[in-house]
């Protein structure tokens, strides 16, 4: 926990780009960027949901029916904040396709030949005003590929909460 | 011998204005097939008695004394011991079954789950049998309901899926705490008569913890009156309504509403709340709400005396309480 709130206090996009410039430009090493500054979040998340959960009466009432800690964790306690975690994930994950383009669009993400959205926005930059559309397809699709993940965690959280759906 | 004995129990809590004892000095025992009542106002240590027999208290609590139950001393035991006896050789009911079944799993996956632990059934045996615990709960339609999630239920009903729940290994003692605070009244008496009919045809022993006078006086064999985190008074149940005899007992039944007493009247309190569980007087803990209090009550502990055969109350001024009458006591 004190680790996460070491990289809680530099902005994420920011360690990121550290990282990279420590590792080298890459595909492979802006995931690890981008992946590793991420975990705190869902550590914090997962540690806070989960504490909150244990004090509940139905853990007492599980422990009252002699279950230990390890089965309490992975029966009781992760199924109730696993909704929370999906919906974080997803929220995230599109967190971290505009962290990929940012990289990629200063060059430090995903290397030529391999093809990335943050890079051809860099690249129609120069073409801006003879073909604008070379930028607004790239555009355009990191757009609906974000919405598109948040729609996806927000119909996974009605899913997968029983007190949410209801039957069809 | 008693199934559970218990001796010289003292809880004591860490809290951030130092150390709370919740319980203190407690001593009871409960034979097989016994009912025992713990009956005491809010604060008094009832459920942290009730927890520290489980082995369920919170970390930062210290647990002194003895439990000897069925000849081994649960104190002693590990938690990984604990989870062998809890659920299977004592089981516990509580007071909210809107929060006590977990929201995310069925109803039936919730009953079958101690079948698999402590029985070692395969999932179609731990099934049939949670639809008969279901059956024996009293829930008319166990075949449709087992599939259902707890927030489809209705308080009464979950509450019967947690009896069903408690029951499902055959547990030596039940203890129910507090089990029908949070029902309304009609539910309360179906939910205490399924309780009592249980336990007498399943032999178990049951402790109840209640504050409700009327719940403890119609369901239990003995009555243990708590306050302040000590045992007051303790006997048979006949015995103690027959003849009350600590001035906390007294108080407790005086404060009762009674029907037909004339309207507008004031309804009779004990003077005065709990005492503070950290800084508890020398003496004897009721000092600072009784009527009889004098300088001896103030520092020294009351011993407790047996007043008749199994009788006993923890008083300095035994004789003067018997010969008052509760109505002078606290009017």
């Amino acid at each position: 926990m004190r680790f996460s709130d070491f990289s809680f206090a530099f902005p994420a996009i920011l360690s990121a780009i550290m990282l990279t410039a420590i590792l080298g430009p890459g595909g492979v090493n802006s995931i690890l960027a981008i992946g590793l500054y991420n975990i705190p979040v869902f550590a914090r998340l997962t540690r806070g949901s989960a504490n909150s959960i244990w004090t509940r009466e139905f853990v007492m009432a599980a422990r009252a029916s002699g279950k230990g800690r390890f089965r309490i964790t992975f029966e009781h306690i992760l199924p109730n904040i696993l909704s929370i975690i999906i919906v974080q994930a997803t929220i995230l994950f599109a967190i971290a396709i505009l962290a990929e383009a940012a990289l990629s669009y200063l060059g430090l993400g995903t290397q030529p030949p391999e093809p990335s959205w943050g890079r051809m926005l860099n690249e129609a930059q120069t073409l801006m005003f003879l073909d604008p559309m070379q930028a607004i397809y790239p555009g355009i699709a990191i757009a609906i590929a974000v919405f598109g993940l948040n729609l996806l965690g927000d119909g996974l959280r009605d899913v997968l909460d029983p007190r949410l759906s209801r039957k069809r | 011998m008693s199934l559970l004995n218990v001796k010289d129990l003292s809880v004591i809590l860490s809290t951030s204005e130092g150390p709370a004892r919740a319980v203190r000095n407690l001593n009871f025992h409960l034979n097989r097939g016994e009912t025992l009542g713990i009956v005491g106002e809010s604060g008094c240590g009832k459920s942290m008695a009730a927890l520290a027999l489980m082995g369920l208290l919170p970390e930062q609590s210290e647990t002194v004394g003895e439990i000897k139950f069925d000849g081994q001393n649960l104190l002693e035991k590990s938690d990984a011991d604990m989870c062998q006896i809890r659920g299977n050789r004592l089981a516990m009911i509580f007071q909210e079954p809107m929060t006590s079944l977990n929201p995310v799993h069925t109803v039936g996956h919730q009953i079958m789950e101690p079948l698999r632990l402590h029985r070692n059934m395969s999932d179609n045996d731990a099934r049939s049998e949670t639809l008969r615990l279901l059956d024996r709960v009293g829930i008319p339609n166990p075949k449709e309901l087992v599939d259902n999630y707890p927030h489809q239920l209705s308080g009464g009903q979950r509450q019967r899926v947690m009896i069903a729940i408690a029951l499902s290994c055959q547990p030596d003692i039940l203890i129910a705490d507090e089990p029908t605070t949070a029902l309304d009244v009609t539910i309360q008496d179906q939910i205490l008569e399924l309780i009592q009919t249980l336990v007498r045809e399943e032999g178990m022993s049951l402790i109840l913890i209640s504050h409700d006078l009327g719940v403890i006086s119609e369901n239990t064999d003995n009555i243990l009156v708590m306050y302040g985190g000590s045992a007051v008074e303790t006997g048979q149940t006949a015995q103690i309504f027959d003849e009350l005899i600590h001035p906390y007992t007294q108080g407790l039944f005086a404060a009762m509403p009674k029907l037909g007493r004339a309207r507008g009247g004031r309804l009779v309190t004990i003077p005065g709340t709990v005492p503070d569980l950290i800084s508890l007087p020398s003496g004897c803990t009721f000092t600072d709400r009784c009527p009889l209090a004098t300088d001896i009550c103030r520092n020294t502990p009351p011993p407790a005396v047996e007043v008749k055969a199994n009788h006993f109350a923890a008083c300095h001024h035994i004789d003067e309480a018997r010969n008052r009458k509760t109505e002078e006591l606290f009017s």
